[in-house]
Formats: structure tokens, sequence, C-alpha cells
């Protein structure tokens, strides 16, 4: 027992061992996964290769969805980005009272929205990461 | 039943001293205990199966999920296996990263569990302090690959971060404030009154019916059989000269000196595999899907895990079978219960390092 007192006596003087860890990230962490919309060119490879199937990638209505809440944080989803839209943010999401579904609007490349009628098109660019929520809709993956 | 002492009664799935839900029935004559019956089947996700929904490369991330603790070690298994199947050879140095990364969660489930046993016996002081090294432990693991439990860095054909020289320079230093911390501790565990009287000469397994029961890792090694997974020197270990820990007792105290001692070994491992590591890449790029069956085994902190890998082509597996460490150690239950008094079962259960999640998938 007394070989543990002098530990015990440096315990009482010395900080806390565990750090605050949300608060003070170390750098490079695996926190949460963020989009800059501009740079994503909908080809959909992020989706496909997804582990945990939170992305939802939609070029013909030029959306982006992401449940923050199924996201696993692997850093997959960035490393296969061609375009290098998505970036790992040191920081873990914020708490929520809904699971919610973040949605991003941006321009898909002409040869995909094409299909559409043009009319579409126009009114969904300028809304550039406006997030909608559609309360309590976790994904049909089990 | 004539005798009326006996009498019978349910340990677990829900007991202070249970991280994870396993069921024994104990048979108790008096304080004795006669008998006992584990039952698993309370925490089963199916992810064996899972191999039908996601690819060959998702399934790493499902796998680490199998258990948090030896998260990088199942990874690095199946990789492992994956790799063979497909005649991939890995950078020297992501074998050497992989090496680092395994020991160090290797030291974590080690202090962890020190610190659970000190908690089984009461020993709550010692319990904190273990678990205050293993914060170190955790920061090295946080700071290295991005996150402090299941680190994601394996991959099929390497690793997905490398350790700069100025890292390395921090992990070691780190790794010296923690050998120097271990040691007080290992003293204390060491010659302690206390977890003398909770732990010599309680549950002793023979060499042979260690080896009978099919134990594996720490358990095994307690008794008296030298076997280490690590020995066979896949990945980088066949350059990492070193033994495995015995002891021969095969009581509850070998098996907690053998996990201590586990635990300079992977610092010494670790300290080895920073200085002789390779410059290069830490990947390289794989195409195309695997064919074939195998069988990847790699040592994890409570022993050999086994991974039974089956591909036809597609980009799913066509089977995944793992057989975990604790699968493997349960048995050991049914030899070092019967005849312990029943304040010792907490401790002969910790003992084997139950790892629920691991053993149900
Ligand atoms: S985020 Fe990157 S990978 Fe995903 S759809 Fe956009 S460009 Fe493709
Ligand atoms: S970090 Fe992983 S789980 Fe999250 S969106 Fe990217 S690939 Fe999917």
């Amino acid at each position: 027992m007394l070989k543990m007192s002098k530990r015990l006596l440096e315990n009482l003087v010395h900080g806390p061992v565990t750090r605050l860890k949300p608060r003070e990230p170390f750098e490079g962490a695996r926190g949460h996964v963020e989009i800059d919309i501009d740079k994503c060119i909908f080809c959909m490879r992020c989706m496909r290769e997804c582990p945990s199937g939170c992305l939802t990638v939609n070029p013909s209505d030029g959306t982006w969805n992401i449940n923050q809440f199924e996201c696993i944080a692997c850093g997959v989803c960035v490393s296969v980005c061609a375009k290098h839209a998505i970036t790992m943010n040191e920081t873990p999401r914020k708490p929520a009272y809904h699971k919610d579904i973040s949605t991003y609007r941006g321009t898909p490349p002409v040869r995909v929205a094409k299909a559409k009628a043009p009319s579409e098109a126009d009114h969904k660019a300028p809304e550039n990461e406006k997030k909608e929520s559609e309360a309590g809709t976790p994904s049909a993956e089990a | 039943m004539p005798d009326s002492n006996i009498s019978f009664i349910p340990f677990g799935p829900q007991h202070p001293v249970l991280p994870e839900p396993i069921h024994l029935r104990l048979v108790v004559e008096n304080e004795k205990v006669v008998e006992a019956l584990p039952t698993v089947g309370y925490v089963h996700r199916g992810l064996e199966k899972m191999v039908e929904a996601k690819d060959v490369n998702q399934m790493i991330y499902v796998v680490e999920r199998i258990c948090g603790i030896c998260s990088c070690m199942h990874a690095m298994a199946y990789c492992q296996g994956i790799e063979e199947l497909m005649n991939v050879e890995i950078p020297e140095r992501a074998k050497y990263l992989r090496v680092i990364w395994a020991e160090l969660h290797r030291m974590h489930s080690h202090l962890l569990w020190l610190g659970l046993l000190a908690d089984s016996f009461g020993y709550e002081s010692l319990f904190m302090q273990t678990w205050r090294i293993r914060e170190r432990v955790m920061d090295i693991l946080d700071k290295t690959a991005g996150n402090r439990v299941i680190i994601s860095v394996n991959v099929i054909g390497g690793v997905r971060r490398d350790i700069d020289t100025e890292m390395q320079k921090w992990v070691l230093q780190s790794l010296d404030a923690i050998e120097k911390d271990l040691r007080e501790i290992y003293n204390v565990m060491k010659d302690d009154y206390t977890v003398k009287q909770r732990t010599v000469g309680v549950g002793v397994l023979s060499a042979d019916d260690a080896r009978e029961l099919g134990l594996v890792g720490p358990m095994l090694r307690a008794s008296g059989v030298a076997s280490d997974h690590r020995m066979t020197g896949y990945a980088a270990y066949k350059d990492l000269d070193f033994e495995p820990v015995v002891e021969t007792a095969g009581d509850s105290y070998a098996r907690m000196i053998v996990r201590m001692k586990e635990l300079f070994q992977s610092i010494d491992l670790i300290r080895k595999a920073f200085a002789r590591m390779p410059e290069g890449d830490i990947a390289v790029k794989v195409r195309g899907n695997p064919t074939g069956e195998v069988i990847s085994r790699v040592e994890q902190s409570r022993g050999e895990v086994l991974y039974y890998i089956k591909a036809d082509g597609t980009k799913n597996l066509s089977r995944l079978r793992v057989r975990t460490p604790t699968f493997a150690n349960i048995a050991a239950l049914f030899k070092i219960l019967p005849g312990c008094s029943l304040s010792d079962v907490p401790v002969l259960v910790l003992t084997i390092d139950p790892c629920i999640s691991c053993t149900e998938r």
C-alpha cells in the first residue's frame, strides 16, 4: 500500500489526465465530414464506397445528403473523392434532438443535368449549403 | 436433489463486475461452486452475415466493430487474409505500422483488463491508476490515428496513415512515461497482500488442461504453454525478435503477471518497430476482387483470432467466419469455476478477459 502513497499524493496536485476530448481534439482527429458542394461533380463515388451507407448523392436533382448520425467518421469518402470536395473536420458533430439528414444542393455537371428541364436547374443553383431537415428518417440500411 | 444445501444462482447477464452480458448458471453447495454453465447469446449482431450487404473494402469497417478493444487486430487479420487471397505484398513500412498500432491496442486492452480485475476484488484505487495509464495510450492512438478506439488505419494493401519522425519522438516519450508508471503499478500488483490473497492459487489450470480445452493467448501462456501466434512472424513480427511471456503456475495470479509482462513486452516491441521501420510507401494499390478461401490468424490481446474468408471473385465475399479468442477461452470456466468459492467467481470470470461482443459478433 505504501508504494502507492507517492502516486496518490502526486495525483492530488496533478491536474486531470483526461483531455476534454471533443473540445480539444488532436490535429488530424476524425470528427465529422464536411462538404464543399461547389467542388462536387456528383460522381457518386463517395456514396458507393461509404461503409455505413449514410451518403446519398443524387445527380438528377443536384443534392448531396448525409446522415451525420449514421456516419462512422471513417474517412473513406474523404480519400476517394477525386475532387477533394469532402474534408474531415476535427470536432465531432453537434448533438441534436433528431437524427436529421443534412442536404446540400449543388450544380451537377451539364452532362448529367441535361436530361432535366432547364427551369428546374435554375432555381437550385444559388441555394448552396442550405440544410434541410427530414426529421427521424433513418435510412433503410440495416 | 436430496441434498438441500444445493442451490442455483444465476450470475449475469447483468452483473456489476461484467462489462458485457454473459450468463453463468452456478450450482452452489453452501458457498462452494460445484458446477458452472456459461451461456452466451445476448449481444449477437450478425456481423458475419453482413458480407452479403457490404463489399470487400467496406467489410474492414464492419469487422473493426466486432470488438472495439481489438478493433485494429480484427481489421489486420481480415486485411491479411484478403491480401493473401489476392497475392498482394504490402510495403514493409505498412507492416511495421500495423505492428505498432496492434501493440498499442494490446496495451490498452491489458490495462483495461487490469483495472477491471482490480475492480472485481474491490481495489478501486488500483483500478483508477491503471486506467490513468491507459489514458496515455489512448492519447497516442488518438493522435497517431485520429480516433481513440476504432482507429480504422488498416486497408487492403497497407495502412492509411503514417507516423512521421516528429510524432515518433512524441510517442516514444509518452511510452517512457507509461513505462515508468507501469513499473510502479507492477510492483504493487506483484507484491500486494490484497491482490495476492485474491489471486494466488485461485482457479488453477494445468498445462494439459489448458491445451485440452483449446485455450488461447494469455490463458494458455499462464499455464506454461509457450504459444503465441505472433511467433509465426506475420506482419513485421518476424524481424522483432521476442519470446512469448510464459508463467507456469496457471492460477489467476499467473494470468495477471503474464498480462503485465506483456505490457512491457509491447512497449519494447513498439520501440524496436520504430527503430527498425524502413522508409517508403505505406500502401499499395489493390485492384480486382479476391477469389478462393483462406484462414488468417492474428494474436489479439486475448489470444488468437481466426478468420475464415471465402471469396468467389465478386465484390462481396461469399463467407466470413470469425473464431474469436474469448470463444475459446470460455471453455476454461468449466474447469476453473467448480470448486471455487462464490466470492471468487467474479475474479475468475474476469481472468479469462471475457469479450462477449467478440464472442457473439
Ligand atoms: S463528394 Fe466527391 S466523390 Fe462524392 S459525388 Fe461529389 S465529387 Fe464525387
Ligand atoms: S466518413 Fe465514412 S461513414 Fe462517414 S460519410 Fe464518409 S465514408 Fe461514409
